[in-house]
This record gives structure tokens, C-alpha cells and sequence, in this order.
């Protein structure tokens, strides 16, 4: 004879045993008033982080993280008065990272993250960012004057128009929309990707990952890309001004901006060309060992290419 | 970067020099300006004490400060112009690069060239400025290559020392990056030795050996505090 148990006995036997195999949470929660350009630290073992700049001369971080979890730091005057500063540690006792943190900064704040496996996700701040993860991801959003942001294998994606633009890793994709001053962005198996917007000087630099230029250079500018072999493309408006200067030692080159056809490189390997766009100007200056080189036409308006951003 | 003693010290610098991060002469700089300036060493006295409060978390594990003066110089200094985009390090590399692979006369004469002046082709409309970057001497660029070569001997030594304690993900991670660097290296050195007068050459392993470094010192950074 078969035992009847009524679903609502099952179901919340069903939820005992979910809920019993979660880690225990806590909360936490700071907040102080800070200087509007406060320089606020947070590393260690967070598993996820949101970044937001904020209207408001404080800093607030809430979130959850594991009971066993340590959360130590503050701010660092002891008195009333706006703080310039705070620290911010986790330390989980797996040493895995975990926990859930919301860290709300005064927008022109400098803000620095380090931990080994995260999710940052970072919008509205315009003072400095510097954020450093192993795994991941990074997504920065908005107009910071400068963001530095070094991973091993996180993707690291900047939707914005900082000054100053250093992004940096080993096998993560980098995507990057909205232009800026100085951009640098380096990998070394990731790809890169750049769509739409404008920069004054912009430095892409990959082993073997694949560069995909589809922005534009401001007069006077200057573009650098060198992979060895990965493949690039070059997706640039006809109407931007530049002189070119392109080389591969045994890679191919593509040209369908202009007429002008490539030739063969040293001793008959690889090619190069060189050619001049409206009035010149801008300097665009590609290496690759054996890398593909492909200079086309920007297929949408000036500026604009629709390139596919994760 | 000296700390002038009338100015108080950046929040971000000294904070720095909390953590250890500065180097030996820019650490003497704040150790004087603080026996000097009470708002600073009260500054100082917080943030030790918001560490201290940090008991218990992982050792930081940095490489040796006297490692690092002269390679943080040299990779981490903002471009300050367009054609300075990194131009002038990377030509100090290139001269180490192609030092690394033959010493020649031939070459040395190259190298003191601007790449553009050693471009065949006269349709190429290179615009380098030739007055941004003064072409290396031969004797800089010797010193150059022995000490790139033995900074990423340090490098790889600092690395291989704290294996055990790093996440064994991490390691392999780092392992299969620096495998596809030396990989491209390799491949650049053979073509260079076979046409050692090809300056695109120079420059794409100049740009590997960055490349290897950069990861090197990214590799010790992580390991120093996650």
C-alpha cells in the first residue's frame, strides 16, 4: 500500500532541503559622508559589485555576503566631518568568492576594486576608476576621466567617453563604444573591439586575437594597431582624413577604402601600403606578423558600424 | 616623484605607501614629509589603523619594490603626446629585441634609423615625426636589453616562487597566455634572424616581448592580494 502525503507536505519538505543547502547571508551596510572626490577602496573576495556614482557627497555600501564571511574597513576620518576616504575588505572563508555588493560613490570619486573572480558593473562615476579582476566580467558605463582595468580572462566592455582609457588582458574580449582622448587596449588572445565613436589617439595591441577598429580617429589623431597574428579590420568612415602606413611580414592586406591596391612586402613576403584619405592628418599605422589586415569602408553613417558588443 | 613638504600627501599616494606599493625613494619622501606634518601622520595613523582592523586577510605577497622602480617607469607612463603613444618605450624595446636576436653592425646601423627611413616602398605616406623620439644610441639599447632581459628573469622567478600559493586556475591561465606569447616570439626571432634588416620585424617582437612582460608583472600583481 502506497503512503499518500499530501503536496503542500512535499512542497515544503522540498523547500527545507533547498533552503538548508544555501549558504547562510548576512547584510551589510555603511554609510558615511565623504569628500565629493573621495578615493574609495574595496578588494577581496566579492563576488559580484555594482558601482554607482551618485548626486550625493557619501558613500553607502549594502549588500549580502556569507554569514562566515569577514567584512572589515571604513572611512578614515574619525571625527564628523566628510571623510576623503575608505577601505573596503571581504574575505570569505572559502577563500571562493561570493557575496553580493552595491558601493555608491559621490560621482567624481576615484574608485579602486581588486578581487579574483567578479562581476563589476560601474555606471555613472566620472572621477577615476582602476578595477582589476582574475575571471569575470567588467562594464563600465558613463564618462569617467580616467578608467584602468586589468583581467586575465574577464571580458571587459567600456560603453562611455573617458580621457584616459587603459584596458587590459589575457584571453578576456575587450569591446569598447563611445570614443575618448587615449585609448589603450591590449590582450593577448582576446579580441577587441571598438565601435563607433571618436578618439584622439588610440593604441590596440593583441598576439593572436582578432582587432576590429569601427570608429574614427579626430584630425591630427593617431591610430596604432599591431597584432601578430591576429586578424584586423579597419572599418573607417570615407570621410575621415588620414594617412595611412600598413605591413605585414607574411599576412594579406585588403583595401577597398581607396584604389589604391597593396604590394608585396620585403623579399616578396607579406604586403604593405600606404595611401592618403581627404586631406590627410590622422596617422593610421597597422603591423602584423601574419595577421590579416582588412581597411573597408565603414558600412553605415560616418563614425557608425554596427558591430556586435557582448 | 618627490612629496613636497608643504603640500599634504595625496590620500591615493599615501595610502600606497600604507600598502607598500612605492618605491624605496618616492617611501623615503613620505616618511619625511610625515615627520614633518602632523595632518599627514594623523592621516597615517587612520589608515594603519583601518588595516589593522583588516587582520587576518590574505598576506599581500608584492614582488620586490627595487623590482619594480624602473619597470613601473617605463610601463605605466601615460603617453604625454600622439606620437609618444608608447613610441618611445617600444623603440627601446625594439632595440633590445633585435640586440636579443644578433648584435651586428648592419642592424645596429638599422636601428638607429627611424622605421620609417628604411620603408622600399614610396607610396607608403608614413607621417612619423622624426623630432618626438631621438633614435637610441647603441650602448643605451645594449643597456636596455640586459636589463629587460633580466627583469623578465626576476619576473618569471618571482613567479615561479609563489606558484603554491596562487590558484592553480590562475596558474594555468597565466601558463597558456605566456605559452602563446613565446610562441610569437619564437616565430618573429627565426623570420628576424633570417632578415635582420626588416624593421616591422623589430617591431612586432618588441611588441611580443612587451606583451610578455606586461603579463609577467600583471600575473605577480594578482597573485599579491586575491
Amino acid at each position: 500500500m502506497r503512503l499518500q502525503l499530501p503536496n503542500e507536505y512535499i512542497f515544503a519538505t522540498m523547500l527545507l532541503v533547498v533552503s538548508s543547502q544555501l549558504p547562510a547571508q548576512r547584510s551589510v551596510e555603511m554609510r558615511r559622508a565623504v569628500t565629493p572626490t573621495a578615493s574609495i577602496r574595496i578588494m577581496g573576495s566579492f563576488a559580484d559589485l555594482r558601482i554607482r556614482g551618485w548626486d550625493k557627497d557619501s558613500v553607502a555600501i549594502t549588500g549580502t555576503i556569507p554569514a562566515d564571511a569577514r567584512f572589515n574597513g571604513g572611512f578614515l576620518s574619525a571625527d564628523k566631518t566628510s571623510s576623503p576616504g575608505a577601505k573596503f575588505y571581504l574575505e570569505t572563508a572559502s577563500g571562493v568568492p561570493a557575496g553580493k555588493l552595491e558601493l555608491r560613490v559621490p560621482a567624481g570619486a576615484r574608485v579602486w576594486a581588486k578581487s579574483g573572480s567578479a562581476t563589476i558593473d560601474v555606471e555613472g562615476v566620472s572621477g577615476g576608476l582602476d578595477l582589476n579582476i582574475i575571471g569575470g566580467s567588467v562594464v563600465v558605463r558613463g564618462r569617467p576621466h580616467d578608467v584602468v582595468v586589468e583581467s586575465m580572462d574577464g571580458n571587459v566592455s567600456m560603453d562611455g567617453t573617458p580621457s584616459y582609457l587603459r584596458l587590459k588582458t589575457a584571453t578576456g574580449d575587450i569591446a569598447v563604444t563611445g570614443g575618448g582622448e587615449d585609448a589603450g587596449l591590449t590582450t593577448i588572445s582576446g579580441s577587441i573591439r571598438v565601435a563607433a565613436g571618436r578618439f584622439e589617439r588610440a593604441r590596440m595591441e593583441s598576439v593572436t586575437g582578432t582587432v576590429v577598429f569601427g570608429a574614427e580617429i579626430a584630425p591630427g589623431g593617431a591610430l596604432d594597431v599591431d597584432t601578430h597574428s591576429g586578424a584586423i579590420d579597419l572599418l573607417v568612415p570615407r570621410t575621415m582624413s588620414a594617412d595611412y602606413d600598413i605591413a605585414t611580414v607574411s599576412g594579406t592586406i585588403e583595401n577597398t577604402l581607396t584604389n589604391r591596391p597593396a604590394v608585396p612586402g620585403r623579399e616578396g613576403r607579406g604586403q604593405e601600403i600606404g595611401f592618403t584619405t581627404g586631406t590627410g592628418g590622422a596617422r593610421v599605422y597597422v603591423r602584423s606578423f601574419k595577421g590579416n589586415v582588412r581597411v573597408a569602408p565603414a558600412p553605415n553613417v560616418a563614425g557608425k558600424v554596427q558591430i556586435k558588443v557582448f | 616623484m618627490s612629496t613636497f613638504e608643504n603640500d599634504h600627501i595625496a590620500l591615493e599616494r599615501l595610502s600606497d605607501w600604507v600598502d607598500g606599493r612605492l618605491s624605496a625613494a618616492d617611501a623615503r619622501d613620505i616618511e619625511r614629509h610625515l615627520s614633518l606634518c602632523a595632518n599627514c601622520a594623523g592621516t597615517r595613523e587612520r589608515l594603519v589603523d583601518l588595516i589593522a582592523e583588516a587582520r587576518g586577510l590574505p598576506d599581500t605577497i608584492e614582488p620586490p619594490a627595487e623590482l619594480w622602480t624602473g619597470l613601473r617607469a617605463r610601463l605605466s607612463a601615460p603617453p604625454a603626446t600622439v606620437r609618444s603613444s608608447g613610441t618611445a618605450r617600444r623603440w627601446q624595446l625594439a632595440a633590445a629585441a633585435v640586440l636579443l636576436v644578433a648584435l651586428s653592425a648592419g642592424v645596429t646601423a638599422l636601428l638607429l634609423r627611424r622605421p620609417s627611413e628604411s620603408r622600399t616602398s614610396p607610396d607608403v605616406v608614413a607621417t612619423r615625426n622624426a623630432g618626438s623620439a631621438p633614435p637610441p644610441r647603441f650602448a643605451a639599447a645594449r643597456r636596455v636589453a640586459a636589463d629587460y632581459e633580466t627583469t623578465i628573469r626576476q619576473l618569471r622567478e618571482t613567479l615561479d616562487e609563489r606558484r603554491a600559493q596562487l590558484d592553480p586556475g590562475t596558474v594555468a591561465k597565466v601558463e597558456a597566455s605566456l605559452r602563446v606569447i613565446d610562441s610569437a616570439i619564437a616565430e618573429a626571432r627565426g623570420a628576424l634572424a633570417a632578415d635582420p634588416a626588416n624593421l616591422t620585424l623589430v617591431d612586432l617582437l618588441a611588441a611580443s616581448y612587451e606583451r610578455k612582460l606586461e603579463l609577467l608583472r600583471r600575473a605577480s600583481e594578482l597573485s599579491s592580494s586575491i
